[in-house]
């Protein structure tokens, strides 16, 4: 079963280009919500590792259909996130040093490069992350909470209008499981991840960490 | 005419160029440009690389502002202190803030034109594609309208196209989208593409000064606007940095660091000379009596040299030293030649020995080099006031020459380990001359600051460009005839070192074939667009959602007729258009058109591909101007070695075969030796030992004409000829303590040479008394 707090994570994650986004003042939020967020942050501090795997769409104004992709989200407390997508040989790897970005060739090898994404907020957002820091996330977005039945939302609106790609974020589930996150960006474009399977890990084998996470030896960018 | 009043007519004319000299404007006589000794006849490509070294690249600041507080607001009230101070400076040309925004503005221009900018490049690129994958029968068109479908979904599905889709840059082509890439991933070397990571809390500038930036006053001027600016804002947060870095800054080190140069070598000069004449004068206050004829040589020097140049570079005024060394040898030769030799021909030598040098140094005004020119001129007009000054201020009824120097103790001892000291001296010497090499490196002519060029470069790095690379500059007679040639330059590299490359504007705007080749395609084009939105409707795209790019392609392709110069006028608006690093990549002047481009080559490789390809020029302020140097060096070595061949023919002419014969030999054996030992002490010989071999040779020949002449009367090398040896060493050795490699160079090479010349005169002593008895 999916994990709720591993796919608020994984909301985060996709939220990094909203890096430079920044609010004014920090609003006082209303209850339901508040606990909401309290039970997701005490799953997100239950392991340090974890695995999660999702299907994510990527709408196009100019596309009929959506692009689908597959991806494994890694957690790595204290290290970093990663996301792969398999098929398409390509890793996100998001720590305290930025965002790196590794293409895979056909033998193993890869070659990486730096994401142009501002780097105190990129630690910050991963920071807020692993401890699911609710002031963080207040400071960013406007945050509505929607409930019908048994279903929720979490409606995140960015606090800033300037520049910026991503309009909205929307989580939603039932319960305390998340069903699905929207990403709304600017010019049309939406990412909807839906969270799959969950794997709970004591830790990361060795070629995991070399190959979804930044070794040391690895330079900024 | 009366020797009292032609003495009284160069005192007065000596008083008057004194008092010119008090008069110069010397921040704006003196110059420090290296770029500034390219020869006046000069290639395009010398003009184009001097005005970009000098005013396109060398005019450009960069800024950095840090320790700012996160938070735009905050940081916009910093922003806008900068702003306005830098814009409200007259010496400010342009200043840009340094950004994703001043990207994406640089390529407004060619986003606005897409298809006449980027089409061209595109399909021919898809057409080599085809000719390698196609299957038989097959229609290009069609199979390039299908592989532009599948980049689209690649580039759909890669993390960028989250980043990077920007509704006004998309297109089923991807055209604006793959060449933002491209930039974006490092692939534009030293031009900065502005995609390194900007930190929060830091801000970059980029701006051009509206003066040369050479200029002292240019410099003094920025450093004391950029302290006021600091200061400001340092008082409204002191967690703030604000540095600069560009040519103007190290130029102004540079200056700073030649001036204490001047003060420095010459002092030592001048100590050198006083612990010399302590040794070897019974009475050290003696040497004062040179001291006219001392100040003549440097006032004359000046003057003549403020007067004939408009301007000077600094580099001439450190050979001062070497004036010093060889304007008092006259006057040690007429107020030190002992008693005992009265009939010794002092002023007749002196006279044969300042002549031939000074002619042979006004020989070298007929160099192309300009530096060259100056040195000619300043040492020659210097040691002829000297000579001037020595033979009308010094009497030959001189009262000081009785016991004026100490006596030099001589035993066989001493004979026999002289005589072994020239032998080694000749056989490491001869040794040296079969490894010899020359090379000139413009970087020896600068006094840089290590720690502070290291410092510019981070900065630069931190601004996005990458200080690794070569640079090549490719001219043209348009700007199409210069992406052509860069492509086949690209080509060159691709072929000769394969996995190299790198990035020049003809990345992806058109050269003139395919342009050519696109307009010869016009009647199948709009098939080609028919299949390309048949492709894409194939593929589940909506494509009215491009907005009018399929109306663009179709009166883009009615309007294809003559588009060579149409594409002459929007690549021109893209150049003007480009701001920061990117500012003089491509550019034009006078009717002539360049780019730079940038390879991540080896210096080595660097060298072989631009030997190869005669239209570019490996390209930057070392390499060009050592390209430049090497050439001049040559020149130099021509009216060197013609100016000796005259000095050679006047010795030979006035004192016979034989004498003059031994008197030209002592200074050109001197030379080899010399040449021998400075290449095993340097590794590699310049232009500046070549001008101290002719310096160093001229102040041989004196001592040769005066220890033959002391030989052919069976009596040893004078005195004074010793005096004037261990001042003119001291002289030169000062030169070694200099900060500018060159000077060092051609310190060394004169003390050398003038020190062993005078080792295998005095060691041939007997050998030439009894030859020239005979």
């Amino acid at each position: 079963m999916v994990n709720r707090g591993q796919s608020v994570l994984l909301v985060l994650l996709l939220l990094l280009p909203l890096s430079n986004l920044k609010a004014e003042k920090v609003e006082t939020i209303e209850d339901p919500l508040q606990d909401k967020l309290i039970a997701l942050e005490h799953n997100v501090s239950k392991s340090g590792v974890r695995q999660v795997e999702f299907t994510e769409e990527r709408f196009f104004s100019f596309r009929k259909k959506p692009i689908e992709l597959e991806g494994i989200l890694r957690l790595w407390s204290g290290v970093g996130v990663s996301i792969s997508y398999p098929k398409k040989k390509t890793l996100l790897i998001a720590d305290d040093l930025g965002v790196l970005v590794r293409k895979f060739r056909n033998n193993g090898s890869f070659r990486q490069k730096s994401m142009n994404v501002e780097r105190l907020d990129t630690i910050y957002l991963l920071k807020a992350a692993f401890e699911f820091d609710r002031t963080g996330l207040e400071r960013l977005f406007h945050l509505e909470w929607e409930e019908n039945d048994d279903q929720w939302s979490i409606i995140m609106t960015p606090r800033r209008e300037d520049e910026k790609k991503i309009k909205e974020v929307m989580m939603s589930g039932c319960e305390l499981e998340i069903k699905r996150i929207d990403l709304v960006f600017v010019g049309e474009k939406k990412i909807v991840i839906h969270p799959k399977e969950e794997q709970l890990k004591e830790a990361f084998s060795q070629e995991e960490q070399s190959k979804y996470f930044r070794s040391p030896m690895d330079e900024k960018g | 005419m009366n020797a009292r009043i032609l003495r009284f007519c160069f005192i007065v004319a000596l008083v008057l160029a004194g008092i010119y000299l008090t008069q110069v404007d010397y921040s704006s006589k003196l110059e420090t440009d290296v770029s500034s000794l390219l020869p006046q006849v000069e290639t395009e490509e010398a003009r184009v690389a001097r005005r970009l070294i000098s005013e396109e690249q060398g005019r450009a600041v960069y800024l950095e502002l840090s320790g700012l507080p996160i938070g735009k607001e905050d940081a916009a009230v910093f922003e806008k202190i900068v702003l306005e101070r830098l814009q409200g400076d007259s010496i400010v040309g342009s200043v840009v803030k340094l950004d994703q925004k001043t990207h994406l503005d640089a390529f407004k221009i060619v986003a606005n034109h897409r298809l006449e900018l980027l089409f061209p490049k595109w399909m021919e690129g898809k057409r080599e594609s085809f000719l390698e994958e196609r299957s038989e029968g097959e229609d290009f068109f069609k199979w390039a309208a299908i592989s532009a479908v599948e980049d689209m979904d690649v580039f759909l599905e890669s993390p960028s196209a989250m980043e990077l889709a920007r509704p006004e840059l998309m297109d089923p082509l991807l055209l604006n989208i793959s060449n933002l890439i491209a930039l974006n991933e490092n692939e534009s070397g030293g031009f900065a593409s502005m995609s390194s990571d900007m930190e929060e809390g830091v801000q970059y500038y980029w701006l051009t000064l509206a003066e040369p930036p050479l200029s002292p006053i240019t410099q003094e001027t920025l450093e004391i606007l950029i302290d006021e600016i600091e200061k400001e804002l340092i008082e409204k947060d002191s967690g703030l940095q604000f540095k600069y870095g560009g040519l103007v800054k190290l130029a102004g080190a540079s200056r700073e660091r030649i001036q204490g140069d001047i003060f420095k070598i010459n002092l030592l000069s001048v100590l050198g000379v006083f612990i010399v004449s302590s040794v070897l004068l019974r009475k050290p206050w003696m040497l004062l009596l040179t001291v006219p004829t001392l100040l003549a040589g440097v006032i004359g020097a000046m003057s003549v040299l403020f007067l004939v140049f408009d301007q000077v570079n600094i580099i001439v005024l450190i050979v001062g030293a070497i004036l010093i060394g060889t304007a008092i040898d006259y006057a040690i030769h007429l107020i030190f030649t002992e008693k005992a030799e009265a009939d010794f021909p002092t002023r007749k030598l002196i006279t044969y020995a300042c002549l031939s040098t000074v002619v042979g140094f006004f020989i070298l005004l007929f160099a192309d080099l300009i530096l060259i020119r100056q040195i000619g001129v300043f040492v020659g007009a210097g040691l002829l006031c000297a000579y001037l000054m020595a033979r009308l201020s010094i009497g030959s009824k001189s009262r000081h020459k009785q016991m004026a120097l100490r006596g030099i103790r001589k035993t066989e001892k001493g004979r026999a380990f002289v005589a072994v000291v020239a032998c080694a001296v000749i056989l490491v010497g001869g040794w040296g001359l079969f490894g010899l090499e020359w090379k000139d490196d413009i970087h020896n002519l600068e006094a840089p600051d290590n720690d502070l060029v290291q410092e510019d470069l981070a900065l630069r790095e931190r601004l996005g460009s990458n200080s690794t690379g070569s640079l090549f500059l490719i001219t043209g007679n348009s700007y199409l005839d210069v992406f052509e040639k860069e492509e086949h330059l690209m080509e060159l590299v691709s072929e000769r070192f394969p996995g190299k490359g790198g990035f020049g504007v003809s990345k992806f705007l058109p050269s003139r074939s395919e342009i050519e080749s696109i307009e010869m395609t016009k009647a199948e084009l709009p098939r080609f667009f028919d299949a390309l939105s048949i492709a894409f409707e194939d593929g589940g795209y909506a494509i009215e959602e491009f907005g009018d790019f399929f109306i663009s392609a179709t009166s883009f392709v009615e309007a294809l007729r003559n588009k060579s110069e149409r594409y002459e006028i929007l690549i021109e608006d893209f150049a003007n258009g480009l701001k920061g690093p990117m500012a003089g990549v491509i550019g034009e002047s006078d009717g002539h058109y360049w780019s730079l481009s940038s390879l991540n080559l080896s210096t080595e490789e660097a060298i072989e591909i631009s030997s190869l390809q005669e239209e570019v020029t490996l390209f930057s302020q070392l390499s060009f101007l050592n390209k430049t140097l090497d050439k001049h060096r040559k020149t130099l070595l021509f009216f060197g070695v013609f100016a000796m061949l005259f000095v050679a023919g006047v010795i030979l002419f006035a004192f016979g075969g034989k004498k003059g014969g031994l008197v030209v030999f002592y200074p050109f054996l001197g030379g080899g030796v010399a040449i021998g030992i400075c290449a095993l002490l340097f590794g590699e010989l310049n232009m500046f030992h070549l001008i101290g071999c002719f310096l160093g040779g001229a102040i041989a020949l004196d001592y040769a004409l005066f220890a033959i002449e002391s030989y052919s009367r069976a009596s040893g090398i004078p005195h004074s000829v010793w005096l004037s040896a261990g001042t003119t060493t001291a002289s030169f050795l000062a030169l070694s303590f200099s900060a500018i490699p060159v000077v060092q160079s051609l310190g060394m090479m004169v003390a050398l040479l003038a020190c062993v010349t005078l080792l295998l005169l005095h060691v041939s002593r007997a050998f030439l008394t009894k030859s020239l008895h005979e």
